[in-house]
């Protein structure tokens, strides 16, 4: 095959992996990375690296068992594990992407609350707009626009130089693991790894793989793919920490709202700082939340084993329609009940997707081994291994913080 | 939709598996695993059930002529558990395994479900699998939450109408004459063709006649067919090709790779691919009203993409 026909097999290819990684620089990822750097400066940076790991590892995983088996992940452990593991699954992944959704809204509220728009307002106004981009099969118009202003948060790759970090610190925060000692710092930890990889961003890129038709020939580009959406998002995620540790952390600023995780960028913008963080807060808020109650709505979908397409009227799928509607209706109320701390839901939100990512991807595990269903592609002793440890590491976690807030 | 009615007394594979298994005496010898039936008719009968018990807990194979009663509360055997054999039968579909909770095609409906029972029936002194249940009534059921099953509908698929099209059971039926694959008009087979993974498409492709196959390839969508004609045998894909009209041919050759295209071109005779070169360069404008070839399976990414690929 010539270089030029392996770049177009390349090109054809990427998408899901890309998308899947990117999307964790979102509202809740970018806040839960600021936290991390505000509070703990660059010590628990390995924990962002691991987690990019962990993505690359499941992510890798997710594309595999899509394009081995032609099936979403919902739909895989009903026809492995039968309706009761299912329902299980379903419960873990709704809880965890209606947690991310108010986060995402969350997002959106405390961008358009610098603007001086009300919440009460803003919020179900922006709901109400992205479902019927969503919906109408008009989100395709509006892609790339939100993909733009999300991408601002690039910006934090220069606010990071610019802020003269201690860069011997953060290279040792990268790569040489430190307990963390308190129950925050924990938290901390908890929550970047339920932001990295979230459970949503899972169940997506199996069935976009899916649907993409993507061949066991395209698993070596798909890796490729996987690979540069993790790296991108686990770089964007490093100069996101060491920039708020190098301006935040150094002056003792913790992030009690969206006016303070800003101010990590004004070595860059200056007194324009919040309304880059507000544009990048509000781009990514609207990608995430146009894509996430589709996903989910798909996943519901998928579990009761019914075919539904976003051209199907709403008499043929209830469920699919139904889905949808619940999880962005719920999510709106919880922002919108007055005086709900949006930080600590965009914080929290992330902590509660890694208890709910262990059962799913204990599940994925499970099928990925199973040689009956991934044939040569199931995982070998080496993905047996690193899925196995990047459980342990997520369950260590959690039951970590878990002691420490009961101590 | 309810589906075909039910006979009195039809059993459900959920209710039948997990059940106690007793001798002649009322002796427990186990409990029931799975149950598997052959694919030589159109309503597949149960010739084995797998029993879980002995003093090792291991799972022995116990023929159908063993078994003098079998329904929900269970199966009474004619003697004592035989010995565990060695093999599996690989000629038979084991309904848990293979049947309960896979993909399937609805052909008649043109849709992809997933089953959530198995319906069977004694038929003559034969146990048939006769239907499936692809509704809310059997998830619900299956959950323990029977008030509100009872409140829920059927949604019931005729055997005969059915396609596997997850797990082992898809290459089983390929093989099997009495399977619903082999009954399908090329219309039928394109529809199933359109929601199948391209890899199971092929085995369908290579399993049916050559003048089905060509018609079904060329009645699908342009995009799948030349994702089919890269992944079947270069042989297989030019024969398919060389039945096709040159217009349909054209079309699936269109979308394929530049190497699979060229290849099959020069295997072609030379006034054939002549004829096809300018066919592949210049796509017919479609006529106003022509019927649209059966549409991919759209899910997530044309949520995304905003069904535009």
């Amino acid at each position: 095959m010539s270089r030029r026909t392996r770049l177009a097999a390349l090109l054809a290819v990427l998408g899901p992996g890309l998308l899947a990684g990117l999307s964790d620089d979102d509202p809740p990822g970018i806040t839960t990375y600021s936290i991390l750097g505000a509070d703990h400066g660059y010590t628990l940076l390995w924990v962002l690296t691991a987690s990019t790991v962990a993505l690359v590892i499941y992510h890798e995983l997710g594309a595999r068992m899509g394009i081995v088996t032609g099936q979403g992940l919902i739909g895989l452990i009903r026809e492995r594990f039968g309706v009761r593991w299912t329902a299980l699954a379903l419960v873990a992944l709704f809880g965890a992407n209606l947690g991310t959704l108010c986060g995402q809204f969350a997002g959106i509220a405390a961008a358009l609350g610098m603007a001086g728009v009300p919440r009460g307002i803003g919020v179900p106004a922006a709901a109400a707009a992205v479902s019927m981009l969503v919906l109408r099969g008009s989100f395709r118009r509006v892609e790339h626009v939100l993909l733009a202003l999300s991408s601002v948060f690039v910006a934090y790759i220069v606010a990071a130089f610019l802020a003269h970090p201690d860069w011997r610190a953060a290279a040792r925060g990268l790569v040489v693991p430190t307990a963390p000692g308190t129950r925050d710092a924990a938290l901390a930890a908890v929550a970047t790894i339920g932001t990295t990889l979230a459970p949503w961003g899972l169940a997506f890129i199996q069935s976009y793989v899916v649907d993409k038709r993507l061949r066991p020939r395209d698993l070596r580009y798909e890796r490729i793919d996987v690979l540069l959406g993790a790296l991108l998002t686990g770089v964007i995620g490093a100069f996101v920490v060491i920039a708020c540790a190098a301006t935040l952390n150094v002056s003792g600023t913790s992030i009690n709202d969206a006016q303070d995780a800003a101010a990590a960028l004004e070595p860059l913008a200056g007194s324009a700082a919040a309304a880059l963080f507000g544009v990048g807060l509000l781009g990514s808020g609207l990608l995430a939340a146009s894509v996430l109650p589709l996903s989910t709505a798909y996943s519901v979908t998928d579990a009761a084993g019914a075919e539904a397409q976003l051209d199907d009227r709403f008499g043929e799928a209830r469920l699919f329609y139904g889905a949808f509607a619940t999880i962005v209706v719920v999510a709106v109320v919880v922002v919108c009940i007055p005086g709900a701390p949006l930080i600590p839901i965009l914080f929290l939100s992330q902590a509660l997707n890694a208890v709910l990512l262990l059962p799913l991807i204990v599940f994925m595990r499970a099928l990925g081994r199973d040689r009956r269903l991934m044939g040569a592609y199931a995982l070998g002793r080496t993905g047996s291994i690193a899925t196995a440890a990047t459980i342990a590491l997520i369950a260590v976690s959690i039951l970590t913080t878990l002691a420490l807030s009961l101590r | 939709m309810p589906g075909p009615p039910l006979p009195s007394g039809y059993l459900r594979l959920s209710d039948l598996v997990g059940a106690p298994v007793r001798g002649l005496a009322g002796e427990h010898l186990g409990r029931v695993t799975d149950v598997a039936a052959g694919l030589g008719a159109v309503f597949p009968a149960v010739e084995l059930v797998l029993v879980r018990g002995g003093r090792r807990g291991e799972v022995v194979e116990v023929p159908i002529e063993r078994v003098t009663r079998f329904d929900e509360r269970g199966a009474v055997l004619d003697g004592p558990l035989p010995p565990a054999g060695d093999t599996e039968r690989a000629d038979l579909l084991f309904l848990l395994r293979d049947v309960l909770d896979v993909q399937v095609v609805d052909i008649a409906a043109r849709r992809l479900a997933r089953v959530g029972e198995v319906d069977l029936a004694w038929d003559r002194g034969a146990l048939r699998v006769i239907a499936i249940d692809v509704g809310w009534r059997a998830i619900l059921r299956r959950l323990g939450l029977r008030r509100l099953a009872r409140r829920a509908s059927r949604d019931g698929i005729d055997w005969a109408g059915v396609h596997l099209a997850s797990g082992g059971a898809h290459e089983l039926q390929l093989t099997s004459p009495g399977a619903a694959v082999h009954r399908l008009d090329p219309a039928q087979i394109a529809e199933l063709l359109a929601r199948l993974t391209t890899a199971r498409g092929r085995e369908v492709l290579e399993n049916i006649p050559d003048a089905r196959a060509a018609a079904a390839l060329g009645a699908v969508h342009p995009e799948l067919a030349a994702d089919l004609v890269e992944v079947l045998a270069p042989a297989r894909a030019l024969t398919l090709l060389q039945q096709m009209p040159d217009d349909g041919a054209a079309a699936a050759l269109r979308d394929a790779d530049d190497e699979r295209r060229e290849a099959l071109l020069d295997a072609m005779d030379e006034g054939r691919a002549g004829r096809l070169r300018p066919l592949i360069a210049r796509p017919p404008v479609p006529a106003p009203g022509a019927p649209r070839p059966p549409r991919r399976y759209w899910g997530i990414a044309r949520g995304h993409e905003g069904g535009q690929r």
